[in-house]
This record gives structure tokens, C-alpha cells and sequence, in this order.
């Protein structure tokens, strides 16, 4: 099974891009083998998505200090993340769960598409420039995991 | 000798976490502070919004028990719309929270608070971590590294059986006003109780015995970290339709008595809090969320809620506390054993529970939209006492308010002055190394701290721009 994960808080607008993009998803023609999951603010939760799986396509809103709506492309390994020692639950990000299912041997190819958001606050409705690249988002990760 | 601060702020790694600050004089803490960085203004989203629609958004508050919220705005809901659920409801209802305090404990054990006392292989996900104190023997740390794999296999399970009920997790789909949306039957009974009982056989031969390996190498753990000794509960999983008797009864506990709760006690204080002074004082189901971000000494997005005027530890040591399941003390040692015998109370309550569905019989109750009422919506989080209030006027949201466990534990000074649960927890606690915390954040993880429900963007901190898609 390959896999479509869309991670994002819908409670703050912009955040939540990865869950909007697994609705705008829904009602499009999709391949036998795909699977859509609303990751929601899953952390540990997207463990059990991820390994097993043939292939994995995280969406997610990335901030990498572009422009509203742009879309980023890359691996599980081209991003670091700063770590400390934890204090919660909810310190735990999606480079721990990578590192978790190393741990288990049962990593898939991961592709993440990140989108710059706009507001990131109170809000379940997305901005107008974010919303905008729904479309071109959702041909970008058919693309994507279409590929063998 | 100097004061000294230690700060313990993982800033970096996403926003609205938790923050805590100790002063340390001639290796003691002297004082405390708790800053939660979350702004609780779910109510802007809510008002105007039809009624049923709580339950569904209000789990996605937070991404480690949206289970508990989805509960808490269940019950606020039939509280407001006045109805009553049938037995298959109240029971799929039990086994779906139930299966999230399992996963949450056994989550919490091994993929957090282990890891203050097992020197893990030096290899993510076991560093980053402090260095000092570890005690165990080189074989039962590497029993621990097993354990800690077959505990995500195992919290796989809790939540595949709450989606037998539930259609999906996280986020629930099948509780509504009146009862769920799903018939029991026998497959999915069978599907569920076969997943249980490995659960249980997980948490009586694995989870409590390394609990108890832990307490027997640190007992002076079992001295440090008691704070207060105020204990809450609010009581969850009724037994039955009137919701009279639970598995965990509401009470209280404090000055070495179990008393009763009252709700109407409950009051929340802003003095420290960034929120307009205007407001402090107030009932949780009053309460208004006017942000004052500037206000002069106010560390902390969170309010300060008090019982008669007093600060309350929440969790699994004060349900298990108040209910007479466990009395053995209120230290960091104590919050880990009472968590894990209620995974094993919980489990074995489930086994009762799933066979009394009766397939065939109601799962729903009619419930219409009243043009306006009150509802309150009382449970417990895997973390503790959770409480949400709802109004509604002309058939929608007027005011929504959520009370969360965290706010409880992480709570700063209230009007008087006086220390949120952890903050207190914290004074008087040797540290032996400043560099290298560990006193400190084993008191803070054994509360199960849950404070940024809110935003988890990815921030690379390398070079992104290269990725960008043209």
C-alpha cells in the first residue's frame, strides 16, 4: 500500500494545508494502491501509516521562509531538526518518528511536499494564496506517487 | 552562593510547549516557574458554529488525546441537548476512551519517561538526552530497547481497537449527540478482544514489572516530586445510564482526607496569566479568552484554575488515589506505578465491559438541537481531569470553553501568589548537576505534562530553498 498522509492542525488555518489537501483529494480518481490519511496532529500516531508501507507522500505546511504558497519537494534525510531532551509527548516531530521506524528496519521511500504558509492562527479556513495551490499540490502528489 | 536558573525550553523544536525555569540555591531549587505557551481560543472557532459540530473539532485540539476532548464535548453536548444514551452507547463510548488512556500510558512509559532512567544506545531516538544518574545494568537496558519496540507495537493495537468503534483514530468519528454511530456485533467484538487481551498480557508481564524495576533502583525517587499533595478527579467511565456509578469515582484529596467535589469551586485565575485582569476569578464555564500578551508579570499562556481556592495535582495518581486503588505516595515513583496500574484496572475493566454489548439493541437516542441551554461535559484525559462548558443561543454556539488536565499541573501562580501543582512539585529538590537537570525533568515528565496541542510546522534549520518547486 502506498500511502498519502496529510499532517496539519485544521484549527490553525494555514497549518492544517496537509488535511485540506487529503479532503481536496477525496473526490478525486485515484490509484487502487492509495491510500489517503488525515495525519491531523498525529506525531507518534503516523508510525503505524508509515512503516509497512510501499511508499509514504507526507504533506505538511513547511516554513522555509519563502513566499505564501510556495511548495517545497525533498527526502526524510534533507531536513535536521535542532533536538533537545524532551519534556512532553508533544515535543515528538516527524524527524523522530523517522528516526523511530529506522529503528524498526521498516522504513519506506519518504517524499515530503511542504507549503509555505501565509497565518498560521485561530481559523479552519485557509488562506487565499495557500488554497490557491490546492490544485497544483494535489496533481504535484498524484505525480509522485503514481511513480514506481 | 549565587542563584542559579535552569531553564528547560525545547524552543526549537515547535511552538507552544511547555517552558519550565528553576532557581537553584546551593543545590536546591528555591523556586519555580511553569510557563504553557498555548492560547487557548478554540471558543473563536466555536461561536456561530452549529452545536454538533464541537465534538468533531474540538478533537483536533490536540494530537495526543483527541480522544479524551472528543468525550468531554460528547458529554457537554447530551448535557445540553438533554438526552440520555443507551448502554451500547455508554459502553462503546468507555472502550474508545479506555483503548486512549491504554495507548497514552504505555506511550508515555517507554517513548518518554523511560528514558530519564534507562541509558538507551547512543543513537536517536534515545539522544538527545542528559547524562548522569542512570543506574540500571547494562541487561536491563538492552531488555528496555525491546520493550520499548514492542510497546509501539502494542499501542498500534489500542488504537486499532478503538477504530473498530470509532471508524479511524486519530479523530473519532462516531460519537454524536445521543449515543455512537456504530452497531456492536460479534466480529467486531471478537476483533477487539483479541487485541486486549495481548494488550493486558503486555501490561501485567512487561509494563508494570519494568515500572517496579525502576522504583526498586531509585527510591529516592519515591521522595522527591510530591508538591502539594492536593489530588482531583472528576471521575470517568459510567457504569451505568445515569451515569451514577464510575470506574473512577470524582473526588478530592487533601490535608490526608478523600472528600467530595463540587463543581460550582472551580475558578480560574489570570493574575500571572497574559490575559486581561478584568477576568480572573471567574467559573471555567464564565470564563472569557481576552489575550493581554504585554501584561506586566504574566509568564504564562495558561490560566491558573483552583478548587475553593486551592491548587490540584490531576492524573492517573489522583483518580487512583480518590477511588482507593492506590495509596502508596505522591512522589515522581508513585505517579509511574499508579499510571500503570490503572493501564492494568483499565484493561481488565474493558474485558467486562465488551461483553456486555448487546448487538442488535439501540446505539442512539434522538437528540434535536435545543434553541438554547447549558451543557457541561465532565471526564478524564489519560492526563487527568478534563471539563469542557458549552452555550448555545438560536441553535448555535454562543460561548465554548475548555478546561484542560495540563492547565491543572502547569499552571502558574494564582491571585494569591501561591505555585501551580509542578512548580510546587519542584521546590526544595536537590540537583546534583545543573548542566545536566535530570531531578527536574523526572519530576516534570512523571505529571505527563501535555501542553502544545496546537502547531507543529516543520522549520528545517538546514538549507530549504533548494527544494522549492517551481
Amino acid at each position: 500500500m502506498k500511502r498519502i498522509i496529510g499532517c496539519g492542525n485544521l484549527l490553525f488555518r494555514d497549518e492544517g494545508i496537509g488535511v485540506h489537501l487529503i479532503r481536496y483529494l477525496q473526490d478525486k480518481k485515484l490509484p487502487a494502491d492509495v491510500e489517503l490519511v488525515d495525519g491531523a496532529t498525529g506525531g507518534f500516531d503516523l508510525l503505524s501509516f508509515i512503516e509497512g508501507s510501499n511508499k509514504v507522500i507526507i504533506v505538511d505546511a513547511v516554513q522555509g521562509n519563502g513566499s505564501p504558497g510556495d511548495i517545497y519537494k525533498f527526502g526524510a534525510d534533507d531536513f535536521e531538526v535542532e533536538s533537545s531532551p524532551k519534556t512532553s509527548l508533544h515535543d515528538i516531530c516527524l524527524k523522530d518518528i523517522f528516526n523511530i521506524v529506522k529503528l524498526t528496519g521498516t522504513m519506506p521511500p519518504v517524499t515530503i511536499f511542504g507549503v509555505e504558509p501565509k497565518t498560521v492562527d485561530w481559523g479552519m479556513e485557509l488562506t487565499e494564496e495557500v488554497k490557491a495551490v490546492l490544485p497544483r499540490l494535489g496533481q504535484l502528489v498524484l505525480e509522485e506517487v503514481s511513480h514506481a | 552562593m549565587a542563584t542559579q536558573k535552569i531553564t528547560i525550553d525545547p524552543v526549537t523544536r515547535i511552538e507552544g510547549h511547555l517552558k519550565i525555569t528553576v532557581e537553584v540555591n546551593d543545590g536546591k531549587v528555591s523556586d519555580a516557574y511553569c510557563s504553557g505557551t498555548l492560547w487557548r481560543g478554540i471558543e473563536v472557532i466555536l461561536r456561530g458554529r452549529d452545536p454538533r459540530d464541537a465534538a468533531q473539532i474540538t478533537q483536533r485540539i490536540c494530537g495526543v488525546c483527541p480522544m479524551a476532548h472528543g468525550t468531554a464535548s460528547i458529554l457537554c453536548l447530551d448535557d445540553a441537548f438533554k438526552v440520555a444514551v443507551p448502554d451500547n452507547a455508554r459502553i462503546i463510548r468507555n472502550l474508545m476512551l479506555a483503548a486512549n488512556h491504554l495507548q497514552s500510558h504505555i506511550l508515555h512509559f517507554y517513548h518518554l519517561a523511560a528514558l530519564d532512567f534507562v541509558n538507551g544506545p547512543a543513537i536517536a531516538p534515545f539522544v538527545p538526552r542528559y547524562s548522569g544518574d542512570f543506574r540500571l545494568p547494562p541487561k536491563a537496558n538492552d531488555a528496555y530497547v525491546a520493550h520499548y519496540l514492542k510497546a509501539l507495537e502494542m499501542r498500534k493495537k489500542c488504537h486499532e481497537m478503538l477504530a473498530i468503534w470509532g471508524g479511524k483514530m486519530p479523530a473519532q468519528t462516531a460519537m454524536i449527540v445521543g449515543g455512537v454511530t456504530c452497531h456492536p456485533t460479534v466480529d467486531k467484538i471478537a476483533a477487539f478482544l483479541w487485541r486486549l487481551r495481548e494488550i493486558k498480557a503486555f501490561v501485567n508481564d512487561v509494563y508494570i514489572p519494568d515500572v517496579l524495576g525502576v522504583a526498586d533502583i531509585y527510591p529516592d525517587y519515591k521522595q522527591i516530586g510530591r508538591g502539594y499533595g492536593n489530588l482531583l478527579s472528576y471521575g470517568a467511565f459510567p457504569l451505568d445510564a445515569a451515569g451514577k456509578s464510575k470506574l473512577f469515582k470524582a473526588g478530592r484529596f487533601t490535608k490526608d482526607r478523600v472528600l467530595d467535589f463540587d463543581i460550582n469551586k472551580i475558578t480560574e485565575d489570570v493574575k500571572y496569566s497574559r490575559y486581561k485582569s478584568s477576568n480572573t476569578g471567574k467559573k471555567p464555564s464564565e470564563g472569557m479568552t481576552e489575550p493581554d500578551a504585554e501584561k506586566n508579570g504574566s509568564y504564562s499562556w495558561l490560566k491558573a484554575p483552583r478548587y475553593d481556592g486551592q491548587p490540584y495535582e490531576v492524573g492517573p495518581l489522583a483518580r487512583m488515589w480518590v477511588n482507593g486503588d492506590y495509596r502508596q505516595g505522591i512522589s515522581v515513583i508513585d505517579r509511574h506505578a499508579a499510571r500503570a496500574l490503572e493501564a492494568k484496572k483499565l484493561a481488565d475493566a474493558m474485558e467486562e465491559w465488551v461483553l456486555q454489548l448487546k448487538p442488535g439493541e439501540p446505539i442512539c437516542a434522538e437528540a434535536k438541537v435545543p434553541d438554547s441551554g447549558e451543557g457541561m461535559g465532565l471526564t478524564e484525559g489519560a492526563r487527568g481531569a478534563l471539563g469542557h462548558w458549552i452555550k448555545i443561543a438560536n441553535k448555535k454556539i454562543e460561548n465554548y470553553q475548555a478546561v484542560v488536565p495540563t492547565t491543572w499541573n502547569c499552571a502558574p501562580r494564582d491571585d494569591k501568589g501561591n505555585r501551580g501543582a509542578v512548580e510546587e512539585a519542584l521546590v526544595g529538590t536537590s540537583i546534583v548537576d545543573t548542566d545536566n537537570p535530570l531531578e527536574v525533568v523526572r519530576i516534570v515528565r512523571s505529571f505527563d505534562p501535555c501542553i502544545a496541542c496546537a502547531v507543529h510546522l516543520i522549520k528545517p534549520s538546514g538549507e530549504i530553498k533548494k527544494f522549492r518547486v517551481v
